[in-house]
């Protein structure tokens, strides 16, 4: 069941949850928090020094992955692609190629391995602006 | 898994195979690219944004547009079609999301919209002042996470460094055709060349028409500022070369910039933001117009008849 708590509920509860394996949904409070900082539940001071890791707390469990439209909305690539996905046992796949491709910067100005290369009926996908979701 | 080849995990092979497997527990705008010899592999593309949406979000991380905008920077000499990852400095051909103005899309939004711009620099070696006509906007998050509102600045220029992402947010009161651009001049051009002259302030009037019998094609630059578009359309171009700036625009000169450069379009109504939109229709009394004489009497400002300036 799901319980609708405000901003500050979250915030104040994250440290509870984080100690002591508190009842709420911690990727909720997790996700609600910018940088996983949260203030301190006396003081109502911010803690600075709680952490500094990237990855976010690691004691908790994947949720089934997002999916757009659903759970979030999709961003707009101008001139870009999505990197198509697929869920796999649970796990949002993606599937990156390096490998060399023709670009246009511009109908007037392409780059390629070489200028001999006019026909330029590539069927890679761009490898610029890739972008994943979750 | 945040690594360097050779440092926290072996390279990639060319024919080979390799798994990232880890859990998302955060959300925001963030990058990923090579990290092996990243001067020519993130030079010749192999960068992206990687944005993670939070769970559950709140109704202010709610938007109606949120783009995703990845500033780049290449060396390709006129003539040629391989990118030069060599070159450390100036950088001829500035791009967002792999394309160069005007072949950059537009922004396409409706009025009253709430949008959200991500902006990510993966380029070698330069910082981009993005700029926006039109709008203020708040920059509400760093590639380290969201920005407390009340920590939120105002600005019309947001510095993207390399390698460092910004959200900026504003909402889209006020319809027109507003340019989005790197401000640092040398990024709204294209394939810049610098081995000219300077011939600011210089008036060589009949020199082109001189020099012209022995050199068919030439053409004094910058001497009143450069008409790109038009002396693409006069001068032969190499190969595989784009004019330095250029698009005929709705009030029939060139739009005189290039590069690192969009333009988002806002308007009342829209069927779609699909939708070829076109120039802005200024409402009257809204576009810089010449002055007429009877504006300059009003204002006191005398004008030589001859149109000349005789200060000098």
């Amino acid at each position: 069941m799901k319980k609708v708590i405000s901003r500050r509920q979250v915030l104040g509860i994250g440290v509870a949850g984080l100690a002591g394996g508190f009842a709420l949904n911690q990727h909720e409070a997790d996700a609600q928090t910018s940088d996983g900082n949260v203030p301190d539940a006396k003081s109502d001071r911010r803690s600075y020094w709680q952490k500094s890791y990237s990855g976010g707390p690691v004691d908790v469990k994947p949720l089934a992955p997002g999916l757009p439209g659903k759970d979030y909305t999709p961003v707009v690539v101008p001139n870009g692609a999505v990197l198509p996905s697929r869920i796999a046992g649970g796990v949002k796949v993606f599937h990156l190629v390096a490998e060399e491709v023709d670009h246009a910067f511009d109908p007037s100005l392409r780059a390629g391995a070489d200028l001999r290369h006019q026909s330029f009926a590539s069927g890679h996908i761009d490898p610029l602006a890739w972008i994943l979701f979750t | 898994m945040d690594g360097v080849g050779g440092l926290t995990q072996p390279y990639i092979k060319p024919g080979e195979t390799v798994k990232y497997e880890w859990t998302l527990r955060q959300h925001g705008t963030q990058m990923f690219h090579s990290h092996h010899d990243e001067m020519t592999q993130m030079g010749m593309g192999m960068i992206g944004m990687f944005v993670v949406h939070p769970r559950n979000s709140l109704p202010e991380y709610r938007v109606d547009r949120d783009f995703a905008l990845l500033l780049s920077e290449w060396t390709v000499e006129a003539g040629t079609a391989r990118p030069n990852t060599l070159k450390m400095n100036d950088f001829n051909v500035l791009t967002i999301n792999g394309k160069v103005f005007p072949s950059t899309a537009p922004l396409v939004c409706k009025r009253g919209d709430r949008v959200r711009i991500r902006l990510g620099n993966l380029g070698a070696m330069d910082h981009h002042p993005m700029h926006i006509h039109g709008y203020h906007f708040r920059i509400t998050a760093t590639d380290g996470g969201d920005i407390p509102f009340s920590a939120q600045w105002p600005e019309s220029t947001v510095v993207v460094g390399v390698g460092q992402t910004r959200n900026i947010e504003f909402i889209a009161d006020a319809p027109g055709d507003w340019a989005f651009h790197c401000h640092m001049t040398h990024h709204v051009m294209n394939q810049m060349g610098h081995q000219f002259p300077n011939m600011v302030g210089i008036k060589p009037e009949g020199l082109d028409e001189k020099l012209r019998p022995l050199l068919p094609a030439y053409m004094t630059m910058g001497n009143t500022g450069m008409d790109m578009g038009q002396m693409a359309e006069a001068m032969p171009m190499p190969k595989n070369t784009i004019a330095m700036k250029g698009l005929a625009g709705p009030f029939g000169d060139y739009i005189s910039m290039g590069g690192m450069m969009t333009v988002i379009k806002v308007r009342d109504q829209l069927k779609s933001y699909d939708e070829d939109l076109g120039w802005y229709q200024h409402p009257a009394g809204t576009v810089a117009m010449k002055a007429g004489a009877a504006d300059l009497a009003r204002d006191g400002i005398e004008i030589a008849s001859d149109g000349k300036d005789h200060r000098y």
